[in-house]
């Protein structure tokens, strides 16, 4: 059995002529995302389900009460794993990380958990004794390109969806206890602002040579590349930013050459859809929760309901 | 009985009678040791008697995205090496390599070979499948020895993806209302190989680079984004057509072309 795919001549040359004409072959617009479906759980906190496109992802945060670094006794643990297994795409393998597959896992570690999203001195529950260890396990299921994006997205709505339990702290620090979820409301975590990951992808249907000496600039940027986009593409960049107009992370490993001006002109252009998709995310947890304080009739347990 | 759902391990229900002599057909598995048969498939059943009632054939409409070839099977396949006289084809991603042997083609000698490169898709026959061995491909027809049909699909036309039982309700079912659909909003030529690829072309498809005439001054130069456009559309129509209704049809239709 091949593990690699291979692309019909067809679908190339189709691809590029489209290119040119201004159309993709699943007829988004160059700066198009795919619409993302989210489903949230109901029962339990911080599961999410996402399908973006063909792309599908399952993600899971979990918390754990452990023992803190000793340099850093009043910060939390939080890591994040990516199993990108042969089940998203047969290309993957499930025994050994391909360099592609650490390429992912590391840009979504950076843009989340390098840049400080999740505040980790709200983890911490007796200085250098306890604090929580948020994980977060992102398990992709199925693969149509573009898996940094979906995973960074899917990562911080579970972020956003996951709740602790709450905890006491008794016998003046020295025992705590923590109180099941039936019996006090679960506490949301804080976090500090929300990354975005966008990749561009890009084409060069002209001449490479041209592009390498830097004569034309007529290089084609797509946002969101599918499967065929994805295998065709001559290079790609990943641009991190959050609604406060910062600028996490700029990744770009090798391919073709841009210029500065290009990209001042993505950055500018991702804005936009940053500002969309934070908004998305904010919108679906409000609902969610919106939807739990009524079914449960938490207005019961507020400090000024009439019993 | 026909078009009742099935799934594996249920009772088939059909008549045992002795006299009547059974073809089992996909999805159905005869125990070896009691002679017994069985559904391995879910989906829906299929039971044709023949008229005299001594006959019947059995098997199960299902869907899937993993093709097995089959002798007679007509399939779209991607050239993607040589070993010998042979070109290695993939009939799916991620599947075991067909061979397509450079005689299995009409009018092949040892001296006129056909010259397919790399990338490039043939439309053949299965000739022979067994699990042990690997599957071969022709491109001739067997009853008549010529092309039939058969041979290269050329560059400007689009290949896409379908699920395995929309590919054979486009080439089997003749009353399918697909493709009649389509047929009044453009003009095209299709391969459909049951394998789930699909080519497809539409007016002239898109030029190729080759083939692309220098216009002469002054005359116009024949836009093709209108084919190229109208090519993409029916592909979109075709693939969103596995997941609708039937009434969902025409607004899907009308959405893709609805800019050409």
């Amino acid at each position: 059995m091949s593990r690699n795919t291979e692309i019909s001549t067809n679908e190339r040359t189709y691809f590029i002529e489209a290119l040119k004409c201004g159309l993709r072959l699943d007829s988004r617009r160059f700066d198009e995302i795919r619409e993302p479906q989210i489903s949230l759980s109901k029962t339990e906190f911080g599961y999410v389900e996402l399908d973006w496109g063909l792309t599908k992802l399952a993600v899971r945060v979990s918390a754990q009460i452990g023992k803190p670094y000793e340099d850093r006794p009043f910060e939390g643990l939080f890591q994040i794993n990516c199993e990108i297994s042969s089940m998203a795409w047969a290309h993957f393998d499930n025994s050994k990380n391909s360099n592609e597959e650490i390429l992912i896992a590391r840009i979504i570690e950076k843009a989340i958990r390098r840049s400080n999203s999740l505040d980790l001195e709200a983890l911490c529950i007796i200085a250098g004794e306890k604090v929580w260890n948020i994980t977060v396990d992102l398990n992709f299921l199925n693969f149509d390109g573009n898996f940094v994006d979906v995973g960074c997205f899917g990562a911080m709505l579970a972020l956003h969806h996951f709740k602790k339990p709450d905890i006491s702290i008794v016998n003046g620090g020295e025992d705590i206890i923590v109180h099941d979820i039936d019996e006090r409301q679960p506490v949301p975590l804080s976090i500090l602002h929300v990354p975005i990951c966008l990749t561009y992808s890009f084409y060069n249907p002209g001449n490479k040579e041209s592009n390498l000496k830097g004569e034309d600039d007529d290089e084609i940027y797509l946002l969101d590349a599918n499967l065929i986009e994805e295998q065709v593409r001559e290079g790609s960049i990943v641009v991190t930013l959050n609604k406060n107009r910062e600028l996490i992370q700029l990744s770009k490993n090798g391919g073709i050459p841009i210029s500065a001006n290009v990209l001042l002109d993505l950055s500018f252009k991702s804005m936009k859809i940053v500002d969309e998709l934070t908004e998305l995310i904010k919108k679906v947890i409000s609902k969610h929760e919106k939807e739990r304080y009524e079914e449960l009739n938490l207005k019961m347990l507020e400090v000024g309901a009439d019993r | 009985m026909s078009g009742d759902l099935i799934i594996p391990g249920d009772f088939l229900p059909i008549d045992t009678d002795s006299s009547i002599k059974t073809t089992i057909g996909p999805g159905i598995y005869k125990n070896p040791q009691t002679q017994s048969i069985l559904p391995t498939n879910a989906g829906l059943i299929n039971i044709q008697k023949s008229k005299a009632g001594t006959n019947q054939l059995v098997y199960i409409e299902s869907n899937s995205k993993r093709y097995t070839p089959q002798t007679n099977d007509f399939v779209i396949g991607i050239v993607t090496g040589v070993i010998g006289e042979s070109y290695k084809v993939q009939l799916q991603d991620f599947s075991p390599a067909v061979l397509l042997s450079m005689m299995a083609f009409p009018n092949a000698t040892k001296k006129n070979r056909p010259n397919l490169k790399i990338g490039q898709a043939v439309y053949a026959r299965v000739s022979e499948a067994i699990p042990e061995i690997e599957t071969e491909l022709e491109c001739i027809d067997p009853t008549t020895g010529k092309e039939g049909g058969f041979g290269l699909l050329d560059e400007s036309g689009y290949i896409f993806e379908v699920n395995l039982n929309f590919a054979r309700e486009l080439l089997f079912n003749a009353n399918s209302i697909f493709l009649e659909k389509l047929a009044s909003k453009c003009k095209f030529e299709i391969a459909v190989g049951i394998n789930g690829k699909v080519w497809i072309k539409c007016g002239e498809g898109i030029k190729i680079e080759k083939d692309r005439v220098v216009p002469e001054e002054g005359k116009p130069v024949r836009d093709n984004t209108r084919d190229l456009k109208s090519t993409l559309a029916a592909a979109g129509f075709l693939v969103k057509c596995q997941k609708l209704r039937v009434d969902q049809i025409d607004a899907e239709l009308q959405k893709q072309f609805k800019n050409i």
